[in-house]
Order: C-alpha cells, then structure tokens, then sequence
C-alpha cells in the first residue's frame, strides 16, 4: 500500500504533494501488466457480484427512468404516462442507455440498469487506477478503485445515473488527449445522462485550454453538438429544454426544510445521511482526508483526477446553490472523489511516515501503523457495511410493499384508470397504469399545489380511480385521508403489510359515481405560477 | 481509643506508597530531589490533611443531607463542594461494589445492586482496575477517598517533576512546572472524578515516552506500558485519548531530533509498548466498549451529533445568522475566559455561577495566574526566536541563540502548540463544535472535549517551567523585568477588568469574594514579578516562584476539596438498618425508593439492590423496560406509580417514602421520622415461573406490549416460544426455589411437571449464561431485556453465571500481553 523506495525517492523532497512525482516511471500498457489486470478481474467479479446482490433493489426514483426506457421499448415513446410528454426525469441518457441494454441484453429494463452501474463503477476503477499509475500512485488508485467498487453506498443506489456521467466524464478526460472528437461526445452524452455533468464539461474544457495554452475547439465543438442536440431534441419532445423535476425538487425544500434539506442544511442532511447510512461515526474523517485528497488532486494530479476534483468540488458549491431538496443519490460523484481523495490522502501520510523514518525497511512498519491509524476508524464501517451488502442485501420494506401494489394493479386494475401516489416511480413501473405523482416530478401540473403546501388540492385538480395509502408516509397521506369527502368517495380495496416492520400500504378505489369537490383556492384551477 | 491511629492510617500509607515511589524512581529512573518530594508532600498534606490525619472525609457526602433517610443530618462547617454531588451518588457507590467483589475474590463483574444488575467492567466510572484506586484498596472506602486523592497529586507532582527536569528544566524550575499542574484547575477540580485518574498518570506517559526514547531500557518500556495501561484504566475514555495524543506527538516530536534512519526503531518500539498496554487494559476496555454504546447517554450523545449536523452543517448556519454568530462567539469567549479569570463568572461552590457550564468544568482548564505570565514569557520569546529566524530582512538573526542554551525546555514548541490547540478546542467557535462530535476514536463527548483543557493546563505548566528558565539564563534583573512587568501589568489589567466586567453588581453575588480572588490572582502576579526582579540566584528566583505558584493555587482551589466530618458518611439511619436486615433475610428481593428518598445507586454501598439506577450505569434497553414507571429527572432513574405491574416484575419488595408520606395500596411496615418503610407483598422473586407466553414480534415494539401486561406471574413476552407458535401455557404446576444469591451468580432448583419458561428480573447485557444440572442451556429474553430460559420438566439445578464475552476476550488478550511482556522484557542481551 505505501509504495516501493523507489517510487519514494523519486519523488521531489518532502514538497508535500500526494500525486506529483518528478518522473514519472515507465511502466507496461495497462492490459499488458500482470498485477493491472488481475485487480481488473477481481473488480470485475466484485461488480458482478454486487449486480447479483442487488438486482432489483434500485430506489424508487430511478424506478421513473426506467418507466420512460419502459415506455420507450414498448413503442409509447420516451414517456413516463404514455400520451404525456413530461419531462419527469434528470437522465434521459441513462434511460437511453438502460433501454438499450435491456432491448441488446433481453433483459427486463429493472435488471438490465444494475448491469449499466455495475459497469460504470467498474469504468470508474479502472480509469483512477489507469491515472494512478501514471503518476507513481497504483496503490492509492488501487484502494480508490478497490472502495468504489465495493462501496455499499454505491451499490444501494444502483441504477442512478450518477457514476455513468462520472465515468463518462473520466473517460472524456482520458481520451481528451489524442481524441478530442471522442471525449467531446463522451463528456456531451455525459450531460444526458445528468444535466449537471455540464458543470464536468466545463471544468474539461478549462482544464485542456490550461494545459494547452489555446482552446479546445475540437472538444467543445464536439461537446457542445452533442448537448445541443440533446437540448433541441428535449425542446422537440417535451417542448422543454430542462427537466422539470429541478422546480419541483426546489419546492420539496421549501415546502418541508424538516424533510428536505436544501440551502445552507443541504450538505448537513448529506453528512447526515452519510454518517447513517454508509460511513458510520467516521464521517468527518471521510470528508476531511476526501477534501484534503482531492484539494491536493485538483492542484498537482494529472488531467482526469483534477477533473474529479473539480467536478466533485463543484458540485457540493452547486447543489446548495441550487435550491434544490437533498436526495442521496446527488452525492454520488462526491462520494466517489471523497474516496478516491482518502485513499490518495491515506497513501501520503504513509509516504510521508515512511519518508520520515529515512525510507528504512522498519520505516515500513511505522507507515503501515500509520495507515492503519487512519484506515481503522474509516475502512472498518465502509467494509461492514460492504461485507453486509454482499452476504446480507436487502431493500427497503416499503419497496417491496410497492412491488406487490405495483403488480397487484397490473393484475387487477382496469388499463387507463389512473393512481396517485406521492412516490410513484415502482409503482408506475409495475403496475403499467397511469399514475399521478402528488409531489410533482412527473405531473407538473400539481406543481403549483406544492408550492402551497396543499397535496389534496392537488389531488382534486385531477382525481384519479386509484389512491395508494402508506402508514409510513401519513405525513403526506394522512390530509387526503381525512378530507371530510374521502370517506364516501373512496373505499379500501386491498390492504398490504410488510411482515417485518409492520408497515402498510392500503389502496383505496374510487366509489362509483362519488362526487368530489372541485380543488380548494380562489379558483377551481391550480394557481399560475 | 486507638481511634486516631486510625485516622492517621490514611496518611501514613500516602506518605509509605510516596516514598516508595520516590525511591524506586531514583533507584530505577532519574532522582527526584528530597527536597522536592518534601515540598509535594507537604502541600499533599495541607491540602487534603484533615482527611489524611485527621480522619475526615475527602467526599463531598453533605450531598446527601435534606433527602430521605438521611434529612436529620447536621450541617457541616465549612459545607461541601455540592457540584461533587456524582462523587458520593455514582462514584463512591460503584466503588463500594468493587471493593465488595474484590473482598470475595472476585473479578468486579457485575453489580446487582442497580437496576436489573449492570456490569461493573463495564462502567468505566467505576475504575475497577485502576492502579491508583487498588493501591488504596486496603483502607476502608471513607479514608481511602482521602488517600487516592493524595496518591493522585502526588503521582501527578512526581512524574511531571521528572518529566520537566528530563526536557532540561532546573529542579526547582521543574518543581514549579509540577505544583501549576498538580494545584492546577484540572486536576484539583475534577480530583475525585475517574479523569483524575488520567491527570494523574499523564506526566508519568510523556516520561515513559521520554526516557523510552533516549534509552530504550527494559525498565523504560516497562514504565511505558504500565503508565499507558493506567491511563486507560483511569474510566474517562475522553481523557485517556487526549493523554494518548499528547504521548504521540512527544514520540513523534522526540523521534524526530534523530537522524531519518534511526527514528522508525523506536517508534516501533513505542507503539509495542502502547499496543502492549491496551492489551494489559483490555478485560475493563473490551466490556466498556461494550456496555458504554448501550447506555442513554450514548444514544443522546449520537443523535445530538446527528442531528446537529443536519440542522447546522459545521456551523453554517450559525455563521450565517447574525443573532446566533454573536451569541456564538459570546460563547467562546465566555469558556476562554476562565483559563484567564477562573472565578470571574461566579462559582458554584460560593452559590451562583453564570458562565457557561458549571465552574468545575469551565475552570478546570486555569492553571494559576503567576503560571500564565511564565508561560507568556515563554511563549513570547520563543515566538521572537521563530520570527527572526525565518526573517528574510535580518540575516544577523538567523544565528540567533538556539533555545536550548536560553533556558528553554525541549520541545517548547511542542508545548506551545499543544497549549494553542487546546485553547482553540475549549473556545469551540462554531464550526470546530461540530468537527470535534465526529473525530474518529473519540467521538462525541458530552461537553465537546472540552476537557482537553487537561492537555492545555499541562502545556501551560511546562511553558512555565521553560519560562523560569529561560529567566535564569537573563542575568541583568532589569531584562528580566522589562518584558515580565509590562506583561504582569497587562494580565492584572485583564483580570481584573474580567471580574469587574462580569460581575452582576445586582447585589446577588458578593462583592467580598470577587475582591478576594482579585486579589490572590493580582496578588500573585506581583509577587511572581517580585520574585524574579531581585533574586539573583535562578535557583532561589524558582524556589520563591514555586511558592508563589503553590500560594495562588493553594488558595484558589484548595476550597474546591474540603474534607467533610465522617458523621456525614452514609450514616446508616433505622430505616434503612432495617431494610439491610430484610434485604439479607430475602436475598434477589429489592427495595426503591419514591419521591426521591434514597437516590439511586446510593442504596448499593448499603448493600441493598435497587432497580433504579443512573443514565451512566444502566443500559437504553432496561431504561425502555422501566419507562412507563419513570419520573421526571435528569441523571438519575427515579421511579413512581408504586402500584404498577413493572415493580412487581422488578422484585422491589419494600419501599422508603418520605416521612408522613402515604402510599396507598402498600403496607406500612415502619414509620420512622428518617423515612416511612413500605412492603409490597406482591413483588416477584429474582426467579419465577409465569403462567403463559406470548411470543415477541419483530413489528411490535416490546416495550408497549411488556408495559401493557398486568400481571407478570400470568403473562410473558418471550423472545421466542418452544415450536415457535405464538402463544405458549403451562401444561402443569411447577416451582422454582431460589439458591444462592451472588452478584455474578445465581442459584437455584427447578421441579416442574411440565416444560416452563423461566423469568427473571436481571438484566441480560449478553452476558449471562446459564448451566442446567451442569450443562450449559441455552437462555432467551422475556419481558424485553431480562434473562430467562426454557426450563425442561422434571427437577434441574439450575446455575445462573455471568461471564461478559468482553470479560473473556479481555483476559485473553490481557494474558497474551503479559506473556508478551514478560518474554520481550526477560529476552537475554536485549536491548
């Protein structure tokens, strides 16, 4: 892990930087060394291994991607309710891609996504320890790679768009050299994938103008086609140029700060979560050996990482910036240079250790002590969790409820009648009905009942024959429930409980011929915004 | 009528382990003057003597004066220090348990006494195997309060001194270093806490580290181990960190004199010396780690973390607010202030305090007025020293004077940096409060580490000690003067701008006593300065300061411990004789007590169990158990609604009430003007047979279900059922007649006609096994977090045992190290 005294003393003396050398060592191609391809594999099979754990456990949202890809391969056009263009998700190009899997691979679109993230954490390995080598550093690119792979955090999040546009964008920068035209239309399908990849495209585009002395015209010419195009073809399809999802995830911040942290407690509910979920009470260290890892990337690494770093750096200013709701999977590229920066801040203070114990073979000891100071408290939860994500997966009880509700009204609801939800993207993708999303991702015209604060509003602006009910969620459920009209309108049909945490779903239909009220406000329509 | 000899007995072992350190060290180390070991002695003796010699005691135990049974006690002059209240209801108590287990032979695993039980190991305030508490183990718990403390001092005055004198401090300029530290706020005002323990130890650490460094000797790496191994057994986690962080960076500091090649051995070296020690540690680390992340206290302690840094992410949003930025900064000046003025917002112990915390905790970190202005000295000159240094401008200053041959200590920049640091973690400015809930090892801390202000006394002390010396190496008393008295006249400014400046003036705090401290702190500055100016001898100047600084501190804190009469000492009331007379006749029975007689824990030194207990010593699970019975309070589980279903579950057979107070339903077995004693008939034993079960379910929260059954001998939630239905009856009549009753162990002998599940009232942390005629059988919970068993039909002995798994590892470990040890240090020709 700490390098051979070789790659120590060719480094310039104790200057302090974590990737810098003097002279970069001439090494083998990458598919020609030995140890390079054995690591490739074990990757790989940790990849595949983490698809075959979690296939099918993708989160909700991602679940609206691929109801478009869905819809997409069934011949209704890239939509999420055929017939409505909405512009409901931030990755028509991981839809794209995770329709043409399936539509290569066979597979169902649910289980040919987590192939594409496996592929992409695997892409994203890769390219860091393709980096890493040429600068001295296999070690550190070994454990970056090694934590992106096996990171329980990205595995949960498996089929967000995420690590495709940072992988996109790392080989963007690989190929910038000697393949502009090539990395321009990685890095322009990048920002189809996520439209905030465009931050990544201009921090490339810096990046090579510095390098170069002159601008990067075949890259931005490239680049700046292919998001063109996909702008103008949004523009055509959706009669948008943006996802609308931005608007409606800035009004989740404003509407319940307590639930959806945006602003100044944006990257607090992020640590947070963080901290919960993925890196245990050694967050803090996570973040600073990250920033301290990737600060120093940005300023003295080679072309991809400093595009990492600024990429990630970026982001973390931008989304507070935005306004925008904290969701876990926008920490995605963050995570993954939090990373790779520990692991390369990990592998300069056992450089340093050794450097300072005069590069004797007992100064190997003192740096592995070192290291196994920091490593400990960060490395033992993340390889928990890991080592809990391949021996143990296991998804969120309210999804598998969602699958049964999902499937349950393909089974049994007529085709055409409609359910609202307020989480509605496994239920969309199972139940093949048309759903009304009450929180407004995917059906912007209750947007502007959002902004008030007023879900049944926006439910009686278009009510629809299904309701889903979840116990969990009563916070937003609960007023529609206890509108003084839905007693008589609506009747339980089915009841569903989750064996473990007891949680429920209960759908509700529509009582033949109930009357409902028109939608409260000083007019039946829904404010203009 | 020998009665005073046994007074004396405290002092004289004080005076016996002393010398005996003294002299082992000179034989074995380096020599502590005579004369020094007479000074700390000496001030040993002023401070703590009436506990020593003259058989009072060093706990603050008026504490227990005005609550039930103990309202009839006189008051003592002058009164206790009432912010020691955790001394004499948490502390001592605990270390009555111990000591019990010890007197039996025992290793101090578990206590019955609190709670359902709870494990001793594993509450690191009970400091079960913490050198110093074990050197006093032979005096009896009253007299050896007074001893510890004194050990403490002077371990702390002893190691310091030869630590300071190590890193090239005169003998009398490192007796000064000692008494700032030893007298200082640290460790006076937090004397009777387990972090004393650590105070204690942490100069003999840097000095294992130091003379480890120079020589390598098998003695040296001995001390090493031993003196990190009390240091993790002092019960304060925090602490023992920061002492661990200190003794790194020494290492690292004193390695790097070296040259590149040679500095890896003996870091090596080192770091087997501290694994060695955690080794040693581990059968009370390995338990703590375990017991500790259960207790309430912890669980808040996280989600206070947590949340903290959803709402207000590294003080964002704090910064961004103006109102919360100024009050924030308010704040950090408000716990700086004290390292300067320590009484300027008040003190407790003199009835009000409006600073921040409470006056032991903020003024912990002040270690002496006459110390500060040494230290400045220092610091300032050793700033000079680096600024022209690295002055590109003046290349004549580059070959400034090397600080070594100034006077300075080694390592003063070490010093001076660990001060800073210190400081800055104290002054917790608002993104800093965040960072230190999430530092790895340590963790969140209940006052945000605001007790690494060990470390800054500590540094402060040092400094000083660098400073008398670089003051020797000045031989014109008016350079002397010239930079100490405009310094002096500055610090006196301050201070006493700070107490006029702070002081309500509302009339609700004496004028006398703020004048009083004005004077002792202004009062010392120009007697430092008096010293330094005329004396021309450096040893006599740093004789003089040592006094000036045992003076101020003396004065300042020696209020801070007063000893009490031993009359105060849990008497033992008629009440409560009783209740150790029933409690003897009924062993598993409890007794609690109700409207806030007998405080938890307290019963314990009695002898008597009581399912209350402390947020420290009891565990989130049992603390769920007993929610619906709980009164409002802060740290302590007090408990209410008598009548409740959960008493009887816990076996709490008799109940002392306030006097006249009636409780309905109970019988009232005795009225006596200390307490009303009440018996509850329907109390269950320790071990009992319910009647039926029901199975626990993973989507029903046990702790509604358990609160929701009226009767325990009837019903049962059970982690699980035999053939796994969810309901279980008994299929025939059964007894269970209890055995012995031992703190780690219980027995007892079953005759059933029919399979029964067993139950319990003890609290089941993993630990607790059971053997059924010798064998081992498996156990379940029932009633939430309680140990029970299936017990097959027919007569069985039955064996409860509680062995910890971080016991067992703990001893395995600590085995390993010793063999370890012992082989490294026996190895012949080595080093």
């Amino acid at each position: 892990m700490i390098g051979s005294p070789s790659e120590g003393r060719a480094e310039p003396g104790g200057t302090g930087d974590l990737a810098k050398v003097a002279a970069p060592p001439a090494r083998r191609p990458m598919h020609r060394d030995p140890a390079a391809l054995l690591l490739g594999l074990l990757w790989a099979a940790a990849a595949v291994l983490g698809v075959l754990r979690v296939d099918g456990f993708a989160l909700d949202d991602f679940f609206i991607t691929y109801r478009y890809a869905w819809n997409l391969l069934a011949g209704d056009g890239f939509v999420f309710n055929p017939g409505e263009r909405v512009f409901g998700t931030t990755a028509p190009g991981m839809g794209l891609l995770v329709a043409a899997a399936s539509a290569i691979t066979r597979l169902p679109i649910s289980h040919a996504a987590p192939w594409v993230s496996g592929a992409a954490l695997w892409s994203l390995a890769w390219l860091l320890l393709a980096e890493g080598r040429e600068r001295g550093r296999t070690a550190e690119a070994a454990a970056a790679g090694t934590l992106i792979v096996t990171s329980s955090f990205l595995w949960v999040h498996v089929g967000a768009e995420g690590p495709v546009a940072l992988a996109l964008l790392l080989g963007a920068a690989r190929a910038a050299g000697r393949r502009p035209v090539l990395a321009g239309l990685l890095a322009g399908f990048a920002v189809w994938c996520r439209p905030d990849a465009g931050l990544g495209v201009a921090a490339l585009g810096l990046l090579l103008w510095r390098e170069r002395g002159r601008l990067p015209w075949r890259f931005g010419v490239t680049g700046g086609a292919v998001i063109a195009a996909g702008l103008a073809a949004a523009r055509w399809w959706f009669g948008r140029w943006l996802p609308g999802t931005l608007e409606a995830k800035r009004l989740q911040a404003e509407w319940m700060p307590e639930i959806w942290a945006g602003g100044l407690t944006f990257w607090g509910e992020g640590l947070r979560s963080l901290r919960t979920l993925y890196v245990g009470p050694g967050v803090m260290l996570l973040v600073v050996l990250g920033l301290a890892g990737l600060v120093s990337l940005a300023v003295l690494g080679d072309r991809a990482h400093r595009l990492l770093a600024a990429y990630a750096l970026a982001l973390a200013v931008a989304y507070p910036l935005l306004g925008v709701a904290y969701y876990a999977w926008y920490a995605i590229p963050i995570v993954i240079g939090l990373l790779a920066g520990a692991a390369y801040a990990c592998g300069w203070v056992a450089r340093r250790a050794y450097r300072f114990c005069g590069g004797t073979a007992a100064g190997r000891w003192v740096a592995a002590a070192a290291l196994l100071l920091l490593a400990v408290p960060l490395g033992g939860e993340l390889a928990r969790r890991s080592a809990g994500l391949y021996l143990a997966p296991g998804t969120s009880p309210r999804y598998e409820l969602y699958r049964h509700v999902g499937g349950w009204l393909r089974e049994n609801a007529p085709a055409g009648e409609a359910v609202s939800y307020v989480e509605v993207g496994m239920i969309g993708y199972y139940s093949r009905r048309p759903v009304r999303d009450l929180l407004g991702l995917v059906t912007p015209d209750a947007i502007p009942w959002v902004e008030r604060g007023d879900l049944v509003g926006g439910f009686l602006a278009a009510p629809t024959p299904w309701i889903v009910y979840d116990t969990a969620l009563h916070g937003f459920m609960q007023p529609l429930r206890e509108a003084p009209w839905f007693e008589g309108a609506y009747r339980e049909v089915v009841h569903f409980r989750h064996p473990g945490n007891g949680e429920e779903l209960i759908l509700y239909r529509r009582r033949p011929g109930a009357e409902l009220p028109p939608p409260p406000g000083p007019a039946a329509q829904p404010p203009s915004r | 009528m020998f009665a005073w000899l046994l007074d004396l007995a405290p002092g004289l072992w004080v005076i016996g382990i002393s010398v005996a350190l003294v002299v082992g060290l000179r034989r074995w180390f380096d020599r502590v003057p005579w004369a020094a070991a007479g000074v700390y002695l000496g001030v040993v003796a002023v401070l703590y003597g009436p506990a020593l010699f003259g058989g009072r005691v060093l706990l603050a135990v008026d504490n227990l004066r005005g609550v039930v049974p103990f309202t009839g006690l006189a008051a003592a002059e002058p009164p206790g220090n009432h912010l020691q209240g955790d001394q004499v209801l948490e502390l001592a108590p605990l270390q009555a348990e111990v000591r019990r287990a010890v007197r039996r032979g025992e290793w101090p695993l578990w206590t019955p006494a609190t709670g359902g039980g709870a494990p001793l190991l594993g509450v690191p305030e009970s400091q079960a195997l913490q050198p110093l508490v074990w050197a006093a183990l032979p005096l009896p718990l009253p007299r050896a309060a007074g001893a510890v403390a004194a050990l403490r001092v002077v371990v702390a005055l002893v190691f310091l001194h030869l630590l300071l004198a190590r890193l090239g401090a005169a003998p009398w300029a490192a007796a000064a270093g000692a008494l700032a530290y030893g007298l200082g706020g640290f460790l006076q005002l937090w004397l009777g806490w387990p972090r004393a323990n650590v105070a204690a130890w942490l100069p003999a650490l840097l000095y294992a580290v130091v003379v480890a460094e120079a020589h390598g000797r098998r003695r040296d790496l001995l001390l090493l181990t031993l003196a990190a191994a009390a240091v993790l057994l002092g019960g304060d986690a925090d602490a023992a960190g920061y002492a661990l962080i200190a003794a790194a960076a020494l290492a690292v500091a004193r390695v790097a004199r070296r040259r590149a090649a040679e500095r890896a051995r003996p870091l090596l070296v080192q770091g087997a010396a501290l694994a060695l020690a955690f080794g040693l540690a581990a059968p009370a680390l390995l338990p703590a780690a375990e017991m500790v992340p259960r207790t309430p206290e912890a669980y808040a302690l996280d989600g206070r973390a947590s949340t903290e840094l959803r709402t207000d992410p590294l003080g964002m949003v704090t910064l961004a607010d103006s109102g919360r930025r100024a009050a924030a900064l308010g704040a950090t000046f408000d716990r700086l202030l004290p390292a300067l003025a320590p009484n300027a917002q008040g003190n407790n112990r003199y009835g009000r305090y409006w600073g921040p915390s409470n006056s032991n905790e903020d003024a912990a970190v002040f270690a002496g007025t006459a110390v500060l202005l040494l230290a400045l000295y220092a610091a300032g000159a050793r700033l000079r020293e680096a600024w022209r240094r690295r002055s590109p401008t003046a290349a004549s200053h580059r070959t400034a004077v090397p600080a070594a041959a100034a006077g300075a200590l080694q390592h003063e920049a070490l010093f001076l940096a660990l001060a800073a640091v210190a400081l800055l973690v104290v002054a917790r400015p608002p993104i800093l409060a965040q960072l230190l809930d999430h530092l790895p090892y340590l963790g969140p801390s209940p006052v945000f580490h605001q007790r690494v202000g060990l470390l800054f006394v500590l540094a402060v002390a040092a400094l000083a000690a660098s400073g008398i010396g670089r003051l020797s190496a000045v031989a014109a008393a008016p350079r002397r003067l010239v930079p100490l008295g405009p310094l002096a006249a500055v610090l006196g400014v301050v201070i006493v701008g700070a107490y006029l400046a702070n002081h309500p003036g509302d009339g609700s705090f004496g004028w006398g006593l703020t004048a009083r401290w004005m004077a002792i702190q202004t009062g010392a500055l120009g007697a430092a300065v008096a010293a330094v100016a005329p004396i021309q001898r450096p040893d006599r100047r740093a004789l003089a300061l040592c006094l000036v600084i045992a003076a101020e501190l003396a004065l300042l804190h020696g209020p801070a411990n007063p000893s009490l009469p031993r009359r105060l000492y849990y008497p033992a009331s008629e009440p409560v004789a009783l209740l150790q007379a029933a409690a003897t006749a009924e062993p598993g029975a409890r007794f609690a007590g109700l409207d806030g007689a007998f405080p938890p824990l307290v019963p314990a030194v009695y002898g008597l169990a009581d399912p209350r207990s402390r947020a420290r010593t009891v565990a989130l699970d049992y603390h769920r158990l007993v929610e619906p019975i709980l009164a409002e309070g802060g740290a302590a589980l007090s408990f209410r609604d008598p009548a409740h279903p959960l008493w009887d579950l816990l076996g709490v057979r008799w109940v002392l009430a306030p006097p006249g107070s009636e409780v309905p339903g109970l019988r009232l077995l005795f009225d006596h003007p200390d307490g009303r004693v009440y018996e509850r008939p329907g109390a269950l034993p320790l071990l009992f047979l319910p009647e039926s079960a029901e199975a626990h379910r993973a989507d029903r929260p046990w702790p509604e279900r358990v609160a929701a059954i009226d009767d325990f001998r009837r019903t049962a939630i059970s982690q699980s059922l035999p053939g796994g239905g969810a309901e279980w009856r008994s299929g025939g009549p059964g007894r269970v007649e209890i055995g012995a009753v031992e703190p780690a162990r219980v027995t007892a002998a079953s005759e059933l006609d029919a399979e029964r599940l067993l139950a319990t009232s003890i609290y089941q942390d993993g630990g607790w096994r059971m053997l059924l005629d010798g064998e081992p059988h498996p156990t379940v919970l029932a009633n939430g977090p309680l140990v029970a068993a299936w017990l097959p039909e027919g007569r069985h002995r039955i064996e409860l045992v509680y062995r910890p798994a971080g016991f067992r590892r703990g001893m395995l470990l600590a085995a390993l190290s010793l063999a370890v040890l012992l082989t490294w240090l026996g190895r012949p020709g080595w080093p």
